[in-house]
């Protein structure tokens, strides 16, 4: 078995055609059969996607997989790089915490409908990391958000219902702001795959139809990558829709959105100078809004949802930013937040009425430190390089709000945590095995930026989006 | 020129029902507008002069318009209606729990009806 | 609530005044094709082997796009199945004679006239989607006329083992050719019906899939759901 075999389209492939054969799984075993060809299935992409990271750190443009045998820009390519392979084993990992804890649930029915929609977002999250191809980019967040409103509707509640309409309507006008932004791209340059998007756009200039394009894809992504105003759907949805959705949403449909917008604004467009202050602004303002409203919350699901606002936005000043500081940062921003939010979100789910249940303290403390970006998290390192490379830049007027608005983060999760830590709820074996795994592995990686190996790791991580030629 | 026009401005009419109208079926036909408007748009932009069809024939050699946006288009066609068909059952699920489709009188019921933590 | 009409519209006029002055002075309306569509023109027959080049780019060159479209429109059939309240059949009134005996006739040319599309999609304007919105509009009249209902068992059969054709075709060409939807059988005359490798393959599964996913929607929208 050599490398070569960890091919991404495999895995697609194979996990497409098992989705597609789903009523076929349910006609021969019911709900059991059905339920167990999916952990399967998620317990064998996760290797294997750690397969394709190894492989992927080989090469440090990022591995060019290409489609049907054609040569990019004239066939669809996938662009493997380490950043987009590790977020995605970590999507399949959190769909198989997620297929764990939704065992003990009846209330999901018809099940392996519930079981595709699982499976089906974290295939268009994969390939919404992997795909190198513009368009493509906009077929996978099709898949993503169409499999996400299905989630957060399945249960068929009152509230889901009012949740998922105001997501829908969002999305839906998202999407044609994005087709808008792809006709444009493509008018003016002639191609839809990225790296060569990026090399005719260094002869053309950001000229004005340019600039649109830009901003259409920041409204494209805004929606579901969170970013204020567009987030507005966000609090309803995190209150109200499963958790094990809910860590979907935050591993998946929201990351590949923000790094949808870390490929087009980075790695096409190139970080255009004259929107990069906008651009750091917004973020700013998405993250200030976000732990503001937190902190007025009576709600601990909807204060988290705001919260997990707060972390998009300061993923997406990181990104905009786009030194290579800065994109160390949202690397490690990302992880953390996908880790911590999870866990909290896991346990927030079994909330009695006296506080969170007994048998998860210590994942319950590891999620508040993660949220709050201490150590042992990752995002500890996170933050600062994300202030290191504020400083550098020289905006210290946004450093030092986001210095303060992460004060303001600490103050409420500290009062919450003192809330819940006492708490004697109880949840059964099978549910705390999620939050239990996601602390374990935390806390494992917060010792990757310890160990000198690693910190060549991280340069490996943002090798393919830095930039040659910056406009 | 024109074509793009009167793409753009089916996508103007469908953004401007989705701002201004509350029922949420009249919502779902401005999206639906504005989806024909972009499709719309995509083929414009990959018009020739007196192009033909992107499809060869024997003994016709005329120039051929550009084939890339067809094939996007087409795409995003069949995603569109896929997405209406979802939005419009949760449409009806919203139907069925609110007895409304007016959006402000669903939001006025769901903040009635919350337990204090909005 | 006046303001709100008139900041609507001052934003749509801004919107379509922008895009489209920067369009037209940009991408001029019927401007020189760009490099893709040149390629597309000059080599899609000799790469390909067949003439119909919106074909071979959503098939072919554009392939996976595909797939992950047909995978949207499961997403539809399943977040319909998914969502929908299930509701007992409400009785309908009959109806009209002339629907009654005019779909005995119209039903089975229908068919035929989706079946015509789907094979020769790869030569004319057609293909796999176009077939399938045919089809299903066949059973969508069967439907409406004699207000019964089909069994849906079978037509989920038929998505998803086309379904997975698809996906397992793309697989094997990853072993025979090493890229997935690798173009592995022979191609044929240019012009010729059994022409093309698995271009016309596939789409005869997409047009298998396309028609029954959207009669399984319509159908789960008239019944109101699945039963459960």
């Amino acid at each position: 078995m050599t490398l070569k075999f960890f091919d991404p389209m495999l895995m697609i492939g194979i996990s497409l055609a098992i989705v597609f054969l789903m009523p076929i799984w349910r006609a021969l075993g019911g709900k059991k059969l059905a339920w167990a060809v999916s952990v399967l299935l998620y317990a064998f992409n996760t290797l294997f996607m750690i397969g394709v990271s190894y492989r992927a750190t080989l090469y440090p443009e990022g591995l060019i997989v290409k489609i049907g045998g054609f040569n990019p820009p004239f066939g669809i390519v996938l662009h493997v790089t380490f950043w987009g392979a590790v977020l995605s084993t970590f999507v399949w990992f959190v769909a198989f915490l997620s297929i764990m804890y939704a065992s003990t649930r009846n209330d999901a029915e018809p099940a392996y409908v519930y079981y595709s929609l699982l499976t089906l977002i974290a295939l268009g999250s994969t390939g919404m990391f992997l795909t190198g191809d513009i368009f493509n980019l906009f077929v996978f967040t099709e898949i993503t958000a169409l499999a996400a409103f299905g989630l957060s509707a399945f249960m068929k509640k009152k509230e889901t219902a009012y949740a998922t309409i105001k997501y829908i309507i969002m999305a839906e006008v998202a999407s044609a702001f994005l087709l808008v932004a792809i006709a444009l791209l493509y008018g003016k340059l002639g191609t839809l795959n990225m790296l060569d998007a990026h090399q005719t756009l260094k002869t053309v200039g950001m000229t004005g139809a340019m600039v649109l394009s830009v901003l259409f894809f920041l409204i494209g992504y805004g929606v579901e990558a969170e970013i204020f105003p567009l987030n507005l759907w966000a609090p309803d949805v995190y209150r109200y829709v499963p958790e094990e959705v809910i860590a979907l949403f935050i591993s998946g449909s929201s990351k590949a959105a923000a790094f949808a917008w870390l490929r087009m604004w980075v790695m096409v467009f190139g970080v255009p100078q004259k929107m990069l202050q906008v651009m750091l602004w917004i973020g700013i303002v998405t993250f200030a809004f976000a732990e503001v409203m937190a902190y007025s919350q009576k709600n601990f699901r909807r204060a988290l949802g705001y919260a997990s606002l707060g972390q998009a936005g300061l993923v997406f000043v990181a990104i905009s930013l786009g030194s290579e500081l800065a994109l160390k940062a949202a690397f490690l921003l990302m992880l953390n937040h996908i880790l911590s939010e999870t866990i909290l979100f896991y346990i927030a789910g079994n909330i009695g009425e006296d506080g969170a249940p007994a048998n998860v303290r210590i994942p319950l403390v590891f999620g508040f430190l993660g949220a709050v970006s201490m150590p042992p998290f990752i995002g500890f390192w996170g933050k600062i390089f994300l202030f290191m490379a504020l400083a550098k830049a020289g905006y210290w007027v946004m450093f030092v709000l986001i210095a303060l608005f992460s004060i303001v983060e600490i103050a409420y999760m500290y009062k919450w945590f003192v809330s819940l830590y006492k708490g004697t709820g109880k949840m059964e074996l099978v549910r705390s095995f999620s939050p239990i795994m996601l602390t374990l592995v935390s806390f494992a990686m917060w010792f990757l930026p310890l160990i000198p190996k690693a910190v060549n790791l991280l340069d490996i991580v943002i090798k393919p989006f830095i930039q040659k030629g910056v406009m | 020129m024109m074509f793009y026009i009167a793409a753009l401005s089916l996508i103007g009419i469908g953004l401007y029902v989705v701002l201004t109208k509350k029922n949420l079926v009249k919502v779902l036909i401005g999206i639906s507008i504005a989806d024909s408007g972009v499709n719309l748009l995509l083929i414009s932009v990959g018009y020739l002069k007196n192009g033909t069809a992107p499809i060869l024939e024997k003994g016709l050699n005329k120039p051929m318009v550009d084939p890339v946006p067809q094939a996007l288009v087409l795409t995003a066609i069949v995603i569109g209606v896929a997405t209406l068909a979802l939005a419009m059952s949760v449409v009806i699920d919203v139907k069925r729990h609110f007895g409304t489709v007016e959006l402000d009188k669903v939001i006025k019921m769901m903040r009635g009806g919350d337990n204090g933590d909005a | 609530m006046r303001l709100k009409y008139i900041l609507a519209w001052i934003f749509v006029i801004l919107f379509v005044g922008v895009v489209a002055y920067s369009l037209q002075t940009e991408v001029p309306f019927g401007h020189d094709l760009t490099k893709l569509a040149k390629y597309y023109v000059d080599n899609t027959a000799r790469e390909t082997g067949i003439p119909n080049f919106v074909t071979a780019i959503v098939v072919s060159y554009r392939g996976f796009d595909t797939l992950g479209e047909v995978t949207v429109l499961l997403l539809a059939t399943l977040g319909v199945i998914g969502i929908l309240p299930w509701e007992k059949h409400k009785k309908v009134k009959k109806a009209h004679p002339v629907l009654l005996w005019g779909i005995r006739i119209v039903f089975p040319i229908i068919l035929l006239v989706g079946v015509y599309i789907v094979i020769h999609g790869h030569l004319t304007p057609g293909g796999g989607f176009q077939a399938g919105a045919v089809v299903a509009s066949a059973f969508l009249l069967y439907m409406v006329s004699l207000s019964a209902h089909l069994d849906l068992e079978s037509f989920a059969f038929t998505e998803s083992i086309a379904g997975a054709g698809f996906a397992l075709i793309g697989v094997a060409g990853i072993f025979a050719g090493g890229a997935f939807l690798y173009n592995f059988l022979p191609k044929g005359n240019l012009f010729d019906l059994f022409s093309g490798g698995i271009i016309p393959i596939v789409y005869i599964l997409i047009g298998l899939k396309v028609s029954s996913e959207l009669t399984e929607v319509v159908s789960h929208m008239m019944k109101g759901g699945a039963e459960q």
